[in-house]
């Protein structure tokens, strides 16, 4: 049994007990949250607000099955995890940013990097560029290997939070990691100068 | 060690959780295989650029957002748990309408139309006081909600789909009257809405219809044939409301409200009563 917050217990048995304005506290607390993870694995502002009200809806007539067994954040991670599996079933299409085109922009933003000491505004839009490489190099990645890139390296979720999450064992999950990860790494191979600086 | 063997180890190395043999062994191969060392490299870079991803803005409506989906679920919860077999339907139809006569008896006399109450029920000599109903003040009509508790009230417009209010409604404004106070909110910019307003207030068990004139779109049935009335004559109804089941085919065409009120809800367990230009049905 997983100890919540003391004041996620108090909203959640309020919730519970059917009080709506508990759960809208309980809202207002994980929504950012919630939505950052959700645009994480989405990759598109409008279908992670779709993703995010969905998720919080699922919760909301579920949280009677809400046991206190793992974190609350884990669970409502699990919901959202699924939700957006869900969504990918229906659509069987992925929108996300053209990777060659960013790429291309990149790269020739990158070669003017080298030679320069000081972190210059130069500097400051080429880190800027490998951010998004990034971004769209997750995108690229199956759904699964995603959600798990984005659990372990952006959410910060342990393996034992991810492995609840993804309801797999942990050695699973770490090798499961392992291949994302290289996944990603082989999605930004074409532009490894890009992050070796 | 092959580099296959390597990667499958990468991420341990990176975490150093690696240890004994295998650790050896994996460092071996990396000197032994400049390819493959290059390899954790630029696997290494990659794993720790993940702070310069580009920071994510959260939309100003997310909140709003998530509130009318998580209103809707309550909404089909609610039509969910309502009355859920078709004889005890029927047999609460029955049972309104053995109140609704009953409350008949004390009916008020018809006292003409001189703007007071027209036809409807008493009760102590008074009007029925509703938790939730329409008000006119200074010159708008408002929706007024005697909060007995804390009370959730939602305001949806327009929608001819099932449900009430209509699956396809579109929610505008939610808000929240704390307990022991009156919440009134406006239901009307000038001239009114073009669709049916939709409100409920869970300290309510039924939603308010409110049918401004000039009401374009409503559902088939007895709204439909109030919305005509309301542009015929010029009137607000407000119209309590749980259902489409109580159906009926008149149309406004003359000039009689009495008659044409009368008309449209002949059949139904309905009353109503007329207050200057404010036409409430029960």
């Amino acid at each position: 049994m997983s100890n919540p917050e003391p004041q996620d217990a108090v909203l959640i048995e309020r919730s519970k007990r059917g009080d709506r304005h508990a759960f809208d506290d309980l809202v207002a607390k994980y929504q950012t949250r919630v939505y950052q993870f959700a645009y994480r694995l989405s990759g598109d502002g409008e279908t992670a607000s779709d993703l995010t009200a969905e998720a919080f809806v699922r919760v909301y007539t579920n949280l009677h099955r809400f046991r206190f067994d793992s974190k609350f954040t884990t669970w409502v991670f699990r919901i959202v995890t699924n939700c957006f599996l869900d969504l990918r079933k229906r659509e069987q299409v992925r929108k996300h940013e053209s990777l060659e085109e960013l790429l291309t922009t990149a790269d020739s933003e990158m070669k003017k990097q080298f030679g320069s000491e000081d972190e210059s505004p130069l500097e400051i839009a080429e880190r800027g560029e490998r951010g998004k490489a990034l971004e769209a190099a997750i995108q690229r990645l199956p759904e699964y290997q995603r959600a798990m890139i984005v659990m372990y390296h952006i959410e910060m979720l342990s393996y034992e939070e991810i492995a609840q999450t993804l309801d797999m064992p942990i050695g699973t999950v770490k090798s499961r990691l392992n291949r994302a990860r290289l996944a990603l790494k082989q999605v930004l191979d074409p532009m490894q100068e890009l992050f070796s600086g | 060690m092959t580099c296959t063997q390597a990667k499958e180890l990468f991420s341990e190395y990176y975490e150093g959780t690696l240890s004994g043999g295998l650790l050896h062994e994996l460092e071996r191969h990396l000197n032994e295989d400049p390819a493959c060392a290059h390899e954790y490299e630029a696997f290494k870079a990659v794993m720790g650029s993940f702070e310069s991803l580009p920071p994510i803005e959260i939309p100003a409506d997310l909140g709003e957002r998530i509130a009318r989906r998580l209103d809707k679920a309550d909404w089909e919860a609610k039509q969910t748990r309502k009355v859920p077999f078709g004889w005890l339907r029927l047999g609460l139809v029955g049972v309104t309408a053995a109140a609704l006569l009953v409350v008949g008896l004390i009916e008020l006399n018809r006292t003409g139309n001189d703007g007071g109450v027209k036809a409807g029920y008493i009760v102590s000599g008074g009007k029925v006081v509703e938790p939730t109903s329409v008000i006119k003040q200074d010159g708008t009509y408002m929706l007024q909600v005697i909060a007995d508790k804390a009370t959730h009230v939602l305001i949806s417009l327009g929608g001819v789909g099932p449900g009430m209010p209509p699956q396809d409604s579109v929610q505008v404004r939610r808000e929240t009257a704390e307990a022991g106070t009156t919440l009134k909110m406006q239901l009307e910019d000038r001239g009114g809405p073009k669709e049916i307003v939709y409100a409920s207030a869970d300290n309510d068990n039924s939603v308010t219809a409110v049918i401004f004139p000039g009401t374009k779109t409503a559902p088939e049935g007895l709204l439909r044939s109030l919305t005509d009335i309301s542009t015929w004559h010029g009137v607000v109804i407000e119209m309590k409301v749980s259902s489409f089941d109580s159906a009926s085919r008149a149309v406004a065409l003359s000039s009689d409200l009495d008659k044409d009120l009368q008309a449209a809800l002949g059949g139904t367990p309905y009353h109503y009563v007329i207050e200057g230009k404010l036409v409430r049905i029960r």
